[in-house]
Parts: C-alpha cells; structure tokens; sequence
C-alpha cells in the first residue's frame, strides 16, 4: 500500500486510517488531502500541505500514514 | 530568542506556579502557534512582548492589563497548540488553563490566512469551554492573498462572537475589547456541541465562509522555500550566517573602539570629581580603577556586536527563517536520536543561553529535552560572542586588513560556531545512547508563511528589549566584579596581593590548558556573566604589571601580549569560552526546568570537560610542535 512517506515532491494523495495521534491533531483525519511540497536537504524530514498550512515530517511518521489516490469518495460518503 | 526581562533566570515569572495574582477579570489568550497572539496581546495591552515568525515562541505565558470602561481586564498570553490534547509541556500549560476555568473570558485567536486548522481548535476549545470570544487574527495578510471571509456567517455557524482583527491600523481591537465585555457580563454561555468530527464540521464551516479563495495563496513561499531548504539548505544557512557575522564584525569594530576612547577619557574627571567631594583617596580609586573601568570596557567591547547582531538575527527571526533552520537540521538531529527543535533552542542560545533552555520546552520528549538543555551552552551567546570576535580579530587574523580583515573573521567565528554545533551533535549522540536512552519521538514542526519584518519595530524592538537589557545586566555585573578584582590586586598578604595569590595557586593548570592561572580565575569571576571574562583578566593584568597608571593603555593586544599571549592561548580561551560552564543565570534556568539539582550540575560539568579536554589536547598537540 502506498504511504505518505512515497510521494514525490508536487504529488498528493488523501490520508486513510492510520495512527499517527500528533498528525491527528494537526487535521490529518482519514480523507484529508495531503500533498507532498519538497524535501529537505538530506531528503528527510519532508515537507507537507495539509489543511492550508505546511509541516516538516519524518519519514519514519510519514511511512505510518496510508494514501489513497482518490479521496473525496472517502470523504463526503 | 525569546528574550526579555521578564523571561529568563530569577524573574523568569511563571503565572502558573506562583500563582498571578489577577486584577478584575481574567481574559486568556489562546490558539495555534504562531497565528498572532502575541500581537493581539501587545495590541490590548500595550505591552511589548517579542512577537517572532516560528510556532513555540511563547513558552511561558505573559500577563498585562488594559482597562475597558470601568472594568479592568488581566490578560493572559498562553503557549500556542494544535490541539487540547496536550502534547508538550507549553501546550500542556494552555489545556490546564482553559479546562481549570481560571478564565472568565477566553479569546481564541484565529489565523485568516489557514482558518481551517484554526477554526478546528476555536472548536475545541468552544465545546470544552464558556464564555468564549473567536479572534479572527491577521485579516490584512488574508486580503492581500485575495481570501475574504464573511464574519457575520463565521458567527453565526459557530455560535459564538467573532470579531475580525489585522495589526495594520489596529483594527478590530476596540471590538474585540468591547466584545469580551460583553462576554464577562453574561456568565455561563452554553458549551457548544458540534456533535460530528471537528475537523470535518470545520472544514466545511471554513469552505462556506471564505467569500473568495486565492488559487495559490502561498506560490511564492513555495518558491523561497526551494532557495532557503532545499538542495542548498546547507550552502544558504552557512552564507546567511557568514554574511551576519561578517556584519557584525565590520560594523563593531570601529565605534567600539570610539566607545572605549572616550568612556576611558571620563575616569580622569570622575576621579577628580569624586576627590572634590572628600571621598578619601583609597575609595576613589577603588570606584574609578576598578567600578568605573569596567563597566566602560564591558559597555565598549558588548554593545556595538549587539546593537548590530540582534537585529539582523531577529530580522531573520520574524521573516520565519528559524524553522526552516530546524528543518534542514532535523536529519542530524534524528541520527543523534532528539528533535529537530532542538535547533530552535540553539538559535535561541545565540542570543541568550537562559532563553535557550525555557525555550527547550518546545520538546515534547522530556528525555530529548532534558539534552537541549544540557548541550544549550555549546552555543556561544552573546556575552561570549564579543570575546571571540576580539581574540579573533586580535590574534588570528593579523595579516589582513579592512574588509579582508573583518570577512576572514567572520569566517574564523563561523567555524568556531560550527565546532559547537558539532559538539552539540556529538554530546546529544553520546547522552542519547548512554544516560538518556529512548526511542525517537515525533517531530511534526510548522512551516509558517514568511512575513516581512517590520523593520522600524525590529529595530526599536531589538535595541531596546535584548541589547541594553543584556548590557544592563553585564554591566551591573562588571561593576561590583570590577570592585573585586581591584580589592584582590590591591589587598596584599605578605608580599604579594590576594589576586596574583590566586592566579599563581591556579598557574599550573591554566598552563597546562595553554592559559594561565589570571584567565582561570576571570573565567570564574565571570560566572555571573560571561561578557565579563576578557575585561576582568585585562584589569587583572594591569593591576599586576603597572597600578592605576594604564588609563591610556591603547590596545588590549599589546597587554595580553606583554603578558605571555600568543596565537595557542587565545585559541584556548576562545575554545573554553564556548565550552566551559554557562552563567549563573543560565544555570538558575536550568535547575529551575528541571527541577533537579543533579542536572543543573551536570549542565555545569559537561561543557566544563569538554572545553578541559580540548585545550589540553591541543596544547599537548602543539607542544610536540613548538
């Protein structure tokens, strides 16, 4: 399954379950879109967009947070 | 850096231990990090707390107080946090505010610019809290980013007052005052129930209120960001620190040697003044030679690098360029198993090592920041800063001159900066492996939109509150150890004065450290503040070789070199003034975050053994050589 953590810089996907509490409480519920924005100069951590505003995560946090490539079925059911 | 009066060592005012004692109502600020509290804060009450660009800048909470009508209002600055699931100590602090009720009133403060997110915790804390008042932060920098948001609506969805607010022009803050209130005259409003997700209903609030959205609201950060943290983090971080040092060191080096001519050239009437008045011959002295003297030589060396430094540091501060430090560093950080905010609390250290360790509680880990608080002093601060830029400028770079000069410096200092930050590595690696063993925790840190700083306030702002705050304070330090070192020259048992007693007991391991036992003991004498150190060994010199008659002493060079300097000692001083133990302020610091006795000790020993070890073995290395 693909994870957060495979997104290339410019990609997006939308969060599944998963069980990352700290990036819970930034907004990242299951369906919330995320898209990766670039990496850092040692390719980790990696920045995000999520919900508007933009986070550094490591890899070993983002590797915890499935992706799906369509989301908003996900969302609105 | 987090530095005020009010938020490092004794004065250090933490609200929530001893027990703030409020007047009229109590108004408590929260919200996210970094969406503007701090402003709105300053705003209502006039006060001038830092207001800086990265998430944590406010770990500790400030207390003012404005008065509305009749009524007065004691408002509370609290840490900001995602969420009331507490996660750090900071945002531990916001939760047990709001849900011990110790506010009357609680104002939620919202960022325009990402009103999801910040609508999300306004919910949370409007379903877990009464009397609650949204603040709806920065709408200046939402309109020019093309976002409008319709209040009435926003009000009306949350069932709450909103009140519109932009530093520009300070609007709203009438409204916002008139609106709490309202708020404390109406007790106990109904908690909200939003009953779904909150993150889902604020989703869906914050899509229906934004009259018009902005394609890309933040393309050019997007692209900045690609410059400051990308391929070439390391290249740009590196240049950007060059170029402030380079700066610092150019701009200081001419009036702070005006400075010195002319403070020197007042002990002569001081003098006279005070034999005019009948103060006997042996106090005048005592306060000229040795009050007076160093509190010139302390003002003269520290405050030109200041008065340059700390605003071009806090320009790169409020433009948001820290976190970005962070996230660049944060790979280095994860190999020594701690966090990358950890680089936050030594860009903090920079400016003030006692800022540096409140600021650590940015760390949620207490392990890993039990480890930002004992490798803060790795980290010269300020006071020390004037000392290596003196021995650098002094005894290493004698060749060059003018701009060469000040850049090959420049250079020197950043790789001494460079040595510590690679010390600071090494010690967090062995510490994490050995007495402070865990797993890493999470890092998630905030990249916040950059803001142009507002130069004027930034100015007025870093003179003001961190410059002569930090002279203050080293001055009022150097005057009574300027007494001290004066009375020990001047006090002799037997044949020779209390000080060189002390400086020959000190001798042998001050040479074998490639010092000497004078350097030692203003090492020491300078525990107070560590400014003090080269102007305290300078006196001490003098006082040895020719008494009172070094008024026109011309360089400091030429005294350090008459006795016995050369290029090998001040190296080492320079090497034990970055690794030796922190200032007495700094150390109060610690033993109050921790709490621990042990590790403020600790705090004190390891530098210590780190700057011991060093010098020796260079001077042993040079040895073989010489």
């Amino acid at each position: 399954m693909k994870t957060m953590a495979e997104l290339s810089p410019g990609e997006w996907g939308y969060a599944k379950e998963h069980s990352e509490e700290r990036l819970m409480q930034l907004g990242l519920i299951p369906g919330t879109k995320v898209r990766c924005l670039q990496k850092s100069p040692l390719h980790d951590p990696v920045a995000y967009e999520i919900r508007g505003s933009v986070f550094a995560i490591r890899k070993i946090n983002a590797e915890n947070v499935p992706i799906s490539e369509d989301g908003e079925a996900q969302l609105w059911d | 850096m987090g530095l005020t009066k009010s938020s490092t060592g004794k004065n250090a005012k933490d609200l929530f231990q001893t027990g703030y004692e409020a007047k009229g109502k109590m108004i408590a600020l929260v919200g996210n990090p970094n969406v503007g509290k701090s402003t709105v804060f300053n705003a209502l009450t006039g006060m001038h707390q830092h207001t800086g660009n990265w998430p944590g800048k406010t770990v500790t909470g400030a207390v003012g107080q404005y008065t509305y009508g009749k009524e007065t209002y004691t408002i509370v600055d609290l840490p900001g946090c995602y969420s009331l699931d507490a996660d750090s100590p900071e945002e531990e602090v916001a939760r047990e505010f709001i849900s011990a009720g110790r506010a009357d009133v609680i104002v939620v403060v919202c960022d325009a610019t990402s009103l999801e997110r910040s609508l999300r915790f306004a919910m949370e804390v409007l379903e877990s809290a009464q009397n609650v008042v949204v603040c709806v932060n920065v709408m200046d920098e939402a309109e020019k980013k093309g976002l409008k948001i319709s209040i009435p609506k926003l009000e009306c969805m949350l069932g709450a007052p909103v009140v519109a607010t932009a530093s520009k022009g300070k609007r709203g803050y009438e409204e916002l005052k008139k609106r709490v209130a309202e708020q404390t005259d109406t007790p106990g409003t109904h908690r909200a129930i939003y009953g779904e997700n909150t993150a889902l209903r604020a989703e869906k609030i914050a899509r229906s209120v934004l009259v018009c959205d902005a394609k890309q609201p933040d393309s050019t950060d997007r692209k900045v960001d690609r410059i400051l943290a990308g391929k070439w983090g390391f290249a740009v971080m590196g240049l950007l620190l060059l170029v402030v040092f380079w700066l610092t060191i150019a701009g200081a080096d001419y009036p702070s040697r005006l400075l010195r001519t002319v403070l020197l050239q007042g002990e002569e009437p001081l003098y006279r003044m005070l034999t005019f008045i009948r103060i006997p011959e042996s106090v005048c002295r005592a306060l000229v030679s040795g009050v007076y003297r160093m509190a010139a030589e302390v003002t003269s060396v520290m405050l030109p690098p200041m008065a340059i430094f700390f605003p071009l540091f806090t320009l790169l501060e409020d433009a948001g360029y820290l976190p970005r430090v962070a996230f660049i560093l944060d790979k280095c950080f994860q190999k020594c198993h701690t966090c990358g905010k950890q680089a936050l609390t030594m860009c903090m250290g920079f400016g003030c090592n006692a800022a540096g360790v409140v600021g650590a509680r940015i760390i949620a880990s207490p392990k890993e920041r039990l480890i930002a608080i004992l490798t803060n002093s790795f980290m010269p601060c300020n006071g020390r800063f004037p000392t290596l830029i003196m021995l650098i400028s002094l005894f290493l770079v004698t060749g060059a001159s003018g701009i060469w000069k000040s850049g090959i410096c420049a250079l020197i200092l950043l790789m001494v900066i460079l040595l510590g930050v690679g010390a600071t590595f090494l010690v967090s690696k062995i510490l994490s492996a050995t007495v402070l063993k865990g797993t890493p925790s999470s890092f998630v840190l905030e990249l916040p939109p950059y803001r142009m700083p507002n130069i004027g306030s930034v100015l007025v702002r870093s003179v003001f509150d961190r410059t002569l705050y930090v002279l203050g304070r080293a001055v009022s330090v150097a005057a009574p150890a300027g007494l001290i070192v004066w009375l020990t020259a001047n006090v002799y048992i037997g044949e020779s004065s209390v000080l060189s007693l002390c400086a020959a007991a000190l001798d042998p391991f001050g040479k074998a450290l490639g010092m000497d036992g004078v350097i030692l003991v203003a090492f020491i004498l300078g525990l107070p503040a560590n400014e003090t150190v080269i102007p305290i060994a300078l006196m001490a010199y003098l006082s040895q070789t020719a008494l009172g008659e070094a008024g026109n002493a011309e360089a400091f060079g030429q005294i350090l070199v008459q006795n016995g300097w050369t290029m090998l000692t001040a190296v080492n001083v320079m090497l034990f003034s970055v690794f030796h133990w922190p200032c007495s302020t700094t150390l109060l610091t610690v033993k109050k975050e921790t709490g621990s006795i042990r590790w403020t000790i600790f705090a004190a020993v390891l530098p210590t053994v780190v700057g011991i070890l060093l010098c020796f073995t260079i001077t042993k290395v040079a040895a073989l050589f010489i």
